[in-house]
């Protein structure tokens, strides 16, 4: 227990395999342990199972949209109060709204940040 | 003579005069025709007591159906003979024709008498009677009455039958009117569909085209960013290559964002989300997103903000005209040159009024009127390693305008550059009261 208690644990969820591992790695090596859902559906899965401290969620996903994922999270027990991150290369005002109304935490642009900018903001809120 | 009259005219029990004055009245008072026919034909039945009586009407060499009042099913086409008359009568009565083709007709139609009507020389009608109720023969009166009534009748049927023709011509045109009109307002309708759907499909591709270019773009500066750390471990033609890397996808992330701007201007869909922000607030955040560069270029930033608005602008379109425009004096900038950002509203006419000053190389005289076209490149001497889209400028300039501002600047090459930026302050009131709603 006081081992997990120390190292917090970051759910990513990321529909491109290249950047979730990307991630991966800067958060790993800002010392947190890190799982990775490659999809919105795996990712609800995981979150039930490992009570992630804080998911960070991409946004244009197949299937389920990280919104949808969102919503979901906010109306299951359990896992309601979970901190969400979002995650995307979208930057339009209507997005970032209806993130905020569904209690994002933050709102983070891919495109426009570096990663340690990224991993930096993430960090913050843990 | 009163004697005399009564004897002629009142033998059948009615006044000609009388039944006259009734026809010329219903014909001065009755514009539709087929009113017109049936109330005349009732008229003189009535008073003549005749037991059947139709008006047929003259289509080209052809009696059209007529409107007949009690007689039946009868094939009025057999009245046909009357056409080939040299010269038509005024009326014609069966005990008095002879024996012969017309005879023969009016015999198999049970007509009695029959009045041609002639309207400009034209015959256009025929009043056909038959028997009389009683079985008496039509009298001298009934037929002088007739021969007189054909006379007047004509000029007010023909007038009644250019009624109903224009009528239909009208109903006729207006039906088409309206028919086109409909048509033109479908199509009109579709036409306007279809724009709408190519729009929208054209902002879809756009969108999906910058979402796929830009995350590559984010894995590149991603990876070379987690590489970063070890970069001390590296050769120096090694750092400088990954140093290469990362400027080169800075700028490819920031050509995928101005094309999309571009793209959604010419689709017509870019939406902007117009209210009140403090300029001090947008240019601290644009500032420190350009820290590095600024950094990098050793640029000493001045800032002359006399008044903060609030501007009334969209957040995120003002920050990347900010972010081109700020952008731009430190690139262009002399390794270690100054940036003057001045902002302040004009008295009276609630303008906020926004300059960028740098100390770089300026834009060439002659190159000036090209500053804010698409892929514009200032080609100053000193400036071609620059990297840049050439659509900086451009963007910024449409972005302004969509925002109800203005862009100009002033250049002197070798001396530096300073583009101003014109928007409206958004008034105080309302800014209190958007504050409130939210």
């Amino acid at each position: 227990m006081k081992k997990s208690e120390k190292r917090k644990l970051l759910l990513i969820v990321e529909d491109n395999p290249l950047l979730a591992g990307m991630y991966k790695a800067a958060f790993e090596r800002a010392g947190l342990a890190v799982s990775v859902a490659t999809s919105g559906k795996d990712g609800l899965e995981m979150l039930k199972k490992e009570k992630s401290d804080l998911v960070l969620l991409d946004i244009l996903m197949p299937e389920m949209s990280g919104l949808d994922v969102l919503s979901k999270i906010r109306s299951t027990s359990g896992i309601k109060g979970v901190k969400v991150i979002i995650l995307t290369i979208l930057s339009d005002e209507a997005t970032k709204k209806k993130a905020h109304e569904l209690g994002a935490a933050d709102f983070l642009i891919k495109s426009d940040l570096d990663l340690s900018e990224i991993v930096d903001r993430v960090v913050k809120h843990l | 003579v009163a004697w005399l009259t009564d004897r002629i005219f009142f033998k059948n029990g009615y006044s000609s005069e009388a039944l006259l004055f009734d026809i010329t009245h219903i014909m001065a008072d009755t514009i539709d025709l087929e009113k017109m026919q049936k109330k005349v034909l009732s008229a003189i039945m009535g008073a003549m007591k005749i037991e059947r009586g139709a008006v047929l009407m003259v289509e080209g060499h052809k009696f059209s159906d007529g409107n007949a009042v009690r007689f039946g099913k009868n094939d009025f086409k057999k009245l046909d003979p009357l056409f080939y008359e040299k010269k038509l009568r005024p009326v014609y009565v069966f005990d008095e024709l002879e024996e012969g083709k017309l005879k023969n007709s009016f015999r198999d139609c049970g007509v009695a008498v029959a009045v041609p009507v002639l309207a400009e020389g034209n015959f256009i009608a025929v009043f056909v009677f038959g028997q009389k109720m009683s079985g008496d023969i039509y009298e001298a009166q009934d037929i002088n009455f007739l021969r007189v009534f054909a006379k007047e009748s004509g000029i007010a049927i023909h007038n009644a039958l250019s009624y109903k023709k224009i009528k239909e011509f009208s109903a006729t045109l207006e039906k088409k009117v309206e028919d086109r009109t409909k048509e033109l307002r479908a199509a009109h309708k579709r036409e306007i569909e279809k724009a709408e759907e190519v729009a929208r499909l054209k902002d879809e591709f756009v969108f999906i085209a910058a979402h796929e270019l830009k995350t590559p773009v984010a894995a590149i500066r991603g990876f070379i960013d987690l590489i970063s750390e070890e970069t001390k471990h590296f050769p120096r033609d090694v750092k400088n290559s990954l140093d290469s890397i990362s400027m080169a996808s800075v700028h490819l992330n920031q050509l995928v964002t101005d094309l999309l701007e571009v793209a959604r201007n010419e689709a017509g869909t870019i939406k902007l989300n117009m209210a009140p922000h403090y300029f001090r607030h947008i240019l601290e955040i644009v500032l420190k997103e350009l820290n590095s560069l600024i950094n990098k270029n050793k640029i000493k930033i001045k800032l002359h903000l006399m008044s903060d608005g609030p501007i009334l602008c969209d957040e995120l379109k003002l920050k990347e005209v900010l972010f081109n425009l700020i952008g731009n004096a430190i690139k262009y900038n002399r390794e270690g040159g100054d940036i003057h950002i001045s902002a302040f509203r004009t008295p009276g006419n609630g303008l906020f009024i926004i300059e960028v000053n740098d100390t770089g190389y300026g834009i060439p005289h002659e190159k000036q009127n090209k500053v804010f076209q698409k892929f514009f490149r200032a080609a100053a001497p000193g400036t071609e390693s620059i990297l840049g889209t050439g659509l900086g400028l451009f963007v910024s300039r449409m972005l302004v305008e969509k925002m109800n501002g203005s862009i100009a600047f002033s250049s002197v090459e070798g001396r530096g550059s300073t583009f101003a930026l014109t928007l409206h302050c958004a008034d105080t009131r309302a800014v209190n009261k958007i504050i409130k709603n939210n």
